[in-house]
């Protein structure tokens, strides 16, 4: 009895409920508000797709841009590599025609290394190196000739001795080894230089 | 209109205006009454409504056609009331008492000469937790341990909330008949 006069009590309040129309006049202010907030939608959302859109692009063009700086630093430093690698072949041609005139007559040969013995790495300017290391070389035998006095025979770099000294080497050149290895200790196999 | 339903859809999803003010208006004299019955007054039951329509045009492509179209946007509607309620309605805990039950036995005969207008008014007025269980169980046709899920409360509460409103509904529409 309880649940049937609930029931009838509800269907009385729903049947009622359904009944209800609302104005037309507010149907009118509802749907100017509902356009009026439509157009502030599209907007909003055409703004959101305009950002979305910025920072993708802004995204790639970074990414291409530091790829393509990566790719440029690269060929820069690969160019770099064949131009020394150049040098150093052309220099290997003059000094094998068989133009031995810079060994005699006071021209010091410092180094003449082949493929087996050098250590070089690309990115530091090897010249440089053995130019300081030839110029520390000669300070150093200049001050001995000049603190003791006493064994000019030892110092003395005259061409003849020069000459006498390299009658034992078989191709005339000196190898000093040593300044370059103790700087380079792990070398590219491939890669060689010749250096004045 | 209601033969027309399918090329209004048609329309709107052609993005034609004109399509697109005669389905608002279709579902607004069909439907703005659910929203009425879920909120206090005009303006919030006109904003939530047409929160509502603006879901229904963003997802029209969505609209498969099984059931009716009236009945898809009614459930819009109301998930749309639901939703904004849920964040401000408070559920006072409390269990259905089966002595309350037995207080209000009137027959509803009595109350048919009050008018839709004047009982809508009157559901208007209930409280806010009260009215939304009402309407759940009353119109939509939930059972208490849907509503239960729906609200995130109690079967217990939500039959003692349904009472309430009863009770409530049944005192003003008495005090309306003696006035």
């Amino acid at each position: 009895m309880q649940n049937k006069v609930e029931d009838i009590f509800d269907g009385f309040i729903q049947h009622k409920l359904n009944e209800f129309t609302p104005e037309v006049t507010l149907l009118h202010s509802s749907y100017s508000s509902f356009l009026a907030e439509r157009q502030k939608r599209k907007k909003r959302r055409f703004f959101w797709l305009f950002f979305t859109l910025l920072f993708i692009v802004s995204l790639f063009s970074y990414y291409f841009l530091s790829v393509d700086k990566l790719q440029s630093d690269k060929s820069t430093h690969i160019k770099s590599n064949a131009l020394n690698q150049s040098d150093s072949i052309a220099t290997k041609k003059d000094s094998n025609k068989g133009n031995d005139s810079n060994i005699k007559k006071g021209n010091i040969v410092k180094n003449i290394t082949f493929a087996d013995s050098i250590h070089l790495q690309p990115s530091v300017s090897p010249k440089n190196d053995i130019m300081q290391d030839r110029n520390k070389d000669l300070s150093n035998k200049k001050s001995d000739n000049t603190n003791t006095g006493t064994d000019k025979t030892t110092n003395n770099y005259t061409s003849d001795s020069i000459l006498s000294n390299m009658k034992n080497r078989p191709d005339s050149y000196s190898f000093n080894k040593d300044s370059i290895q103790k700087k380079k200790p792990k070398p590219p196999v491939d890669t060689f230089y010749i250096v004045w | 209109m209601e033969e027309n339903i399918d090329i209004h859809i048609k329309g709107c999803l052609a993005n034609d205006p004109k399509s697109q003010e005669l389905l608002y208006k279709y579902c607004f004299m069909n439907l703005m009454k659910v929203s009425f019955r879920y909120h206090t007054n005009e303006a919030d039951a006109a904003a939530s409504f047409n929160k509502a329509m603006h879901t229904v045009f963003d997802k029209l492509k969505m609209y498969r056609g099984d059931g009716p179209f009236l009945g898809w946007v009614r459930t819009i509607v109301v998930n749309t009331c639901l939703n904004e309620l849920r964040k401000v309605v408070k559920y006072p805990v409390k269990e259905v008492n089966e002595d309350e039950l037995k207080l209000n036995n009137t027959l509803p005969e009595v109350y048919s000469n009050i008018s839709e207008k004047e009982i809508m008014a009157l559901v208007q007025t209930l409280p806010d937790a009260t009215r939304l269980v009402f309407n759940l169980y009353v119109m939509e046709g939930y059972t208490h341990i849907k509503i239960g899920e729906a609200l995130k409360i109690s079967a217990g509460t939500s039959k003692w909330q349904l009472n309430q409103a009863r009770t409530i509904l049944k005192e003003k529409i008495t005090m309306l008949q003696i006035n």
